[in-house]
């Protein structure tokens, strides 16, 4: 799973049937102090994620399937699952 | 911008490296590819050469190739399907890929930010 932060979102009218009434996000992947790394990455967004969310996004395709439309067996491989509230680290020393 | 954002990790041996793709991005499909001789399953397919983008849709790491399952076409912004369900979208077991253009984006401004 990554930690990332909501970007944005992308409209996409052409797109593979089993995205109907999905909402895809635009992401930036974080590191868990909070820094924003080079890496952007979209996902379709399984829970009320909105802009500016730390989230939690799988990159698996069953499970990122089955979370964004309730079924296995789509053309899917990323998927926000989760809102993160806080994250606590150990401190260094 | 880092060179290797586009990929999950890479492979570097003396005679070859291999990228492992990231899932879900924005690219740009930039070519067409042809190629005569291939998997019988994959005739009638159509193959793109794509330039993935960053956020603000600068092109950032290698181009690469994928299959069309949408009707994409030269100069479209599009997202892809990776790993095994890429071959979802065709008829499952028939289509060899690891990545598949499953939507066309309406246009740059249809990225939205904040």
């Amino acid at each position: 799973m990554l930690l990332a932060k909501v970007l944005g979102n992308i409209v996409a009218t052409q797109k593979n049937r089993r995205y109907e009434n999905a909402s895809v996000m635009l992401c930036q992947q974080i590191t868990p102090e909070g820094e924003e790394t080079a890496t952007t990455v979209l996902a379709l967004n399984a829970i009320d994620a909105g802009v500016g969310d730390t989230v939690l996004i799988v990159q698996e395709g069953w499970s990122a399937s089955t979370a964004a439309t309730g079924k296995s067996g789509a053309a899917i491989d990323s998927a926000i699952v989760g809102v993160v509230d806080r994250i606590d680290l150990l401190e260094d020393e | 911008m880092n060179k290797k954002a586009s990929y999950l990790f890479t492979v570097s041996h003396s005679r070859f490296t291999i990228h492992v793709l990231r899932n879900m991005q924005l690219a740009r499909v930039i070519g067409t590819v042809v190629a005569t001789v291939k998997n019988e399953s994959l005739e009638g397919r159509k193959l793109l050469v794509v330039q993935t983008l960053n956020k603000d849709l600068e092109p950032s790491g290698k181009p690469m190739v994928a299959v069309d399952s949408v009707g994409a076409g030269v100069g479209e912004l599009v997202f892809w399907c990776r790993g095994k369900e890429a071959s979802f979208p065709f008829k499952r077991e028939d289509t060899p890929t690891d990545c598949t253009i499953i939507a066309i984006v309406d246009s740059n401004a249809h990225v939205t930010q904040g």
